[in-house]
């Protein structure tokens, strides 16, 4: 009870003080995205009641780093807390290594069959989920600190959207593991989310990726608050079902027989992120395609990153199709869904490595 | 049909489209180009073929909602049949249970939970059921689909495509001016889609634009006149661009409306939306001085402006250089204590600098110093082929940041009664030197020493050494050749001490540059002394009638996608078959867990606490 009061007065404490505080830097659009994602927030925590100790753990943690930090962005180097806890930098960190954690919990379980271990391992992964979403919002933050007119929402680039990935998919995965009552896929899905990770400490430390740069003009629309994150709900979504769907094809392996759930469960979990993400990422792709109209002068200009979304949800779209109309179960769609993963992977990352096009935000 | 559009859209995505198709030629070589160009592959998006799968995608899925639609709007109206108790036994989520409800109080139950209720052949049976939008949603998808497509197809470029297949309408491929060019290649404003481009000088104005065609383009007229006024970037305090924004005017029938269209922004009149798309110089002035390298000739000075070609005479041999571009700002990243900053170092140009023989070398040149550890230096870059990077050439600045320095350093060091005065000094300081002869001899050699380097830098005195001394003595005396050089530079640049022009580590530094100008080329020195900015602001113009019915089909494939994953249909059968004992049955099109528990909750809420 104590838990619901706080969980809505901290959204609407935050809305409300954004509104009245920040109402003159916001256009029309950024407004009603600030007063749509109030009840947004608040139906989460009704729809998911886990999501109200998210919210309040990273709203008490950023207020917590924001009152450090003193508006003064060179606190990051000499204030204690802030440089090993609560910058964006190490908030990120301190993610990446609770997520391995979190697999090698998950691990553990299953090949002992360890109780004990799978709850350590959601634990850890909730840790995780607490600390990059609080570094997303401190980096938010800090963005504004190097320079009013540099700050924008940490969705920009290749690594901040890395970020996201593990968070969205870690926090889809959370909840299929509370509702289907079973924690152990956790050892197909964190192996994903880990793998972001690994990209993430690369890209850290070999290309110096994690400074703050400030966004070029195409990037400045309020668009991208709502295109990327329904975006990276596909992804995520996406992975969690390869995942399963690995597992599912793998489970008559000797090895892993008696540590997956039954069939009828993996199916419908294929099928419940499949069917999820492929409604944010046909939403996401609506609204970049309407961005694209504002910013590049067409709604379809056929640019690489155009058309392999046209390809991918194609893909998700005749497989929901085989499912739903055919009534189609089983290995196929599993293999489909693991080679849905690569082609989603090249149209995230592929894309930008290899076709050169408008949409080259994030080059390695 | 939907595995072909994708295969294409991959080729799509593979093959750079809309480039100039000599890069095809190039990149395919001779045989496979005209092969790819018959199936269109270099605009595979608007090729012929494509369009047609496009319009069969369409037509097939008309036939199939028109076909399928009444079935469904029929199954949405008519209640599934009744089954005897038997038959409904078999199904998965089959119940008996016991309540103290009546019928008509579980159909009220059912009522709140959204079923549809009719009574069944017999009073003791109930028929009900819910999630009709489920089926709904199959028509919302495809129709959805085939509206997005009709828009698409507006879009598709149908008024020049269709007066082409008749012969009115052609492709024009030759560089002419809009005024030139044949009508039978100029849209009128009829035209009820495209994306043109129109490129303006700041104060240029036009009223048609450009539409790109395979390797054409055709002019296109608008209904109105745009002037650009002005072309503006806003920086970032790091230097990197915050916005591109252009002030227009727009004059139509006598009236004139003032805008600022920036990237994100754009603005529409009369269903034209006019969208920031790119920018170039425009032509901008320049105010220059030409300084020779190896001191031949005076500074010149050369006013021009980018996109003009320029001539002047040396050794009785012409010069000829366009200048290319003019860049205002250039961001770079420079190392600051430790450190990597993003900075702006300063306008340069670029040009073409045509040697006797008619062969073009690149130049870049930067109009201020740059630093470089602590000290600053006048960077030129020079590059043969556009493909290889640039080599710079370093001129170290005096302590007034300017060139004036080394300019009175190249003419010292060319300067023979200099050099002579300077080698006599030396000689005279040289106590070994005890004879005349010697003296002399030593003389005449450091003079070829220095002459050398005057005419062909290190590199000649290398050549030299290499010829004339053993091998093992080579790093020695090429060791005390640079210092005998230094000796002399430095001091026959005396007066640059002095006047406190220069540092003493300027020497080295100059030395260095003119060795490295012999591998320059012919340009001489551009130094820009003053510029007037002048930019050309590139703008798209689309007319997309389509984009709202794109829109609006995109809003029905969203609402259809949720009803047919969200909605639950569900058909219930329910049997009284004693005053406390009922049984029912609930079947779905899509039976999975979430329906099982929800069958399982739903019986619960008939039963009644006894």
């Amino acid at each position: 009870m104590i838990l619901n009061i706080l969980f809505i007065l901290s959204i609407l404490f935050s809305g409300i003080y954004s509104f009245i505080n920040f109402r003159e830097f916001m256009d029309v659009y950024e407004i009603a995205i600030l007063v749509f994602s109030v009840p947004v927030f608040i139906w989460l925590g009704y729809f998911w009641s886990s999501f109200r100790k998210l919210f309040l753990a990273t709203f008490v943690l950023t207020i917590l780093s924001v009152f450090i930090f003193q508006n003064d962005l060179q606190m990051q180097e000499t204030n204690f807390f802030l440089k090993y806890f609560l910058s964006s930098q190490s908030l990120i960190m301190w993610m990446t290594f609770f997520f391995p954690l979190s697999l090698a919990s998950y691990l553990y379980s299953s090949f002992k069959l360890n109780q004990f271990s799978a709850n350590l391992g959601s634990n850890f992964s909730w840790i995780a989920l607490t600390a990059g979403f609080t570094g997303l919002m401190v980096r938010w933050y800090e963005s504004y600190l190097i320079s009013l007119d540099v700050g924008h929402i940490p969705i920009s680039n290749l690594y901040e959207v890395f970020v996201l990935f593990c968070l969205i998919t870690g926090a889809m995965y959370l909840y299929y593991e509370q509702k289907s009552q079973t924690k152990k896929l956790g050892s197909f899905v964190l192996i994903i989310i880990n793998a972001a990770v690994a990209f993430i400490l690369w890209y850290t430390f070999a290309k110096n990726a994690d400074a703050i740069q400030p966004l070029v003009p195409a990037l400045q629309s309020y668009w991208m608050k709502i295109h990327v994150p329904s975006n990276f709900i596909g992804y995520g979504a996406f992975s969690i079902s390869a995942m399963i769907a690995l597992a599912y094809l793998l489970r008559n392996q000797s090895v892993i027989k008696n540590i997956l759930p039954s069939d009828y469960v993996m199916e419908d979990l294929m099928y419940k992120s499949i069917a999820i993400g492929f409604i944010f990422f046909t939403i996401a792709t609506i609204l970049g395609a309407i961005w694209a109209a504002e910013a590049w002068g067409g709604y379809w200009s056929w640019d690489p990153k155009e058309t392999w979304a046209l390809i991918v949800w194609l893909n998700y779209a005749a497989w929901l199709h085989l499912r739903l109309v055919k009534g189609l179960r089983g290995d196929i769609l599993a293999w489909w869904s693991v080679i849905g993963l690569l082609i989603t992977t090249f149209a995230f990352i592929g894309v930008n490595l290899f076709l050169s096009g408008l949409h080259s935000y994030g080059e390695l | 049909m939907l595995s072909v559009v994708a295969i294409a859209s991959i080729i799509g995505t593979v093959v750079k489209q809309s480039e100039p198709y000599n890069n095809y030629l190039i990149q395919f070589g001779q045989f496979w180009f005209p092969i790819f160009e018959v199936f269109d592959v270099y605009n595979i998006y608007q090729a012929f073929w494509f369009l047609i799968i496009l319009l069969f995608l369409v037509v097939s899925t008309s036939l199939c909602v028109s076909r399928n639609s009444p079935k469904i709007i029929k199954d949405i109206r008519r209640f599934q049949g009744s089954l005897s108790h038997n038959s409904f036994k078999k199904f998965k989520n089959y119940y008996e249970f016991s309540s103290g409800y009546s019928l008509n109080s579980i159909s009220e139950i059912l009522n709140k939970e959204g079923f549809r209720i009719k009574a069944g052949k017999n009073k003791d049976t109930l028929i009900a059921k819910k999630g009709d939008l489920q089926k709904l949603g199959y028509i919302f998808t495809h129709l959805a689909i085939i509206i997005i497509s009709i828009g698409g197809i507006l879009d598709g470029n149908l008024y020049f495509k269709l007066q082409e297949s008749f012969g009115f309408k052609k492709i024009e491929s030759r560089n002419l001016k809009f005024s030139e060019v044949p009508g039978e290649s100029q849209l009128d404003i009829n035209n009820f889609s495209y994306r043109a481009t129109l490129l303006l000088n700041e104060q240029e104005k036009n009223d048609k634009a450009l539409l790109r065609v395979k390797d054409g383009y055709l002019v296109q007229h608008l209904p109105f006149e745009i002037k650009l006024d002005k072309f503006h970037i806003e920086h970032y305090s790091t230097g990197q661009p915050k916005a591109f924004l252009s002030d227009i005017k727009i004059r139509k029938d006598g009236q004139e409306f003032t805008e600022t269209i920036s990237v994100n922004k754009p603005f529409t009149m009369d269903g034209i939306t006019i969208y920031q798309s790119d920018f170039q110089d425009g032509g901008s002035k320049l105010d220059l001085t030409l300084m020779d390298l190896f001191n031949r000739f005076q500074p010149m000075s050369l006013s021009s402006e980018v996109y003009k070609q320029n001539s002047f005479n040396s050794d009785q041999k012409e010069y000829v250089f366009e200048f290319d571009d003019f860049r205002e700002f250039n961001i770079f990243q420079i190392e600051k204590d430790g450190k990597l900053k993003t900075q702006n170092i300063g306008p340069s140009v670029v040009y073409k600098f045509r040697n006797s023989s008619g062969q073009a070398v690149e130049y870049q040149t930067y109009q201020n110093p740059i630093p470089e550890n602590e000290k600053f230096f006048f960077m030129s870059g020079v590059r043969e082929d556009l493909q290889s990077e640039l080599k710079f050439l370093r001129i170290p600045a005096d302590n007034n940041l300017s060139l004036q320095g080394y300019q009175i350093f190249l003419k010292n060091i060319r300067s023979e009664e200099l050099l002579l005065k300077n080698i006599n000094k030396l000689a005279d300081q040289a106590s070994s030197l005890s004879s005349v002869e010697a003296k002399d001899n030593f003389k005449k050699n450091t003079q070829d020493i220095f002459n050398v380097y005057l005419k062909s830098g290190y590199s000649g005195l290398a050549n030299m050494i290499e010829d004339s001394v053993a091998v093992e003595n080579q790093e020695s005396v090429a060791d005390s050749y640079i210092k005998i050089i230094y000796f002399l530079a430095e001091s026959m640049n005396q007066e640059l001490i002095t006047n406190n022009t220069v540092e003493n580590d300027f020497f080295q530094d100059a030395l260095n540059a003119y060795s490295d100008s012999f591998f320059y080329g012919d340009s001489p020195f551009l130094i820009l002394n003053e510029y007037q900015k002048i930019y050309a602001s590139g703008m798209q113009l689309t007319k997309d009638p389509g984009k709202i019915w794109v829109y609006i089909g995109s809003l029905f494939l969203v609402i259809g996608i949720f009803c047919m994953i969200y909605v639950q249909e569900i058909r219930l059968w329910l049997i009284k078959k004693s005053p406390r004992k009922f049984a029912v049955a609930m079947a779905s099109n899509r039976e999975h867990i979430d329906f099982d528990n929800y069958c399982k909750q739903l019986t619960e809420k008939f039963k009644v606490k006894e």
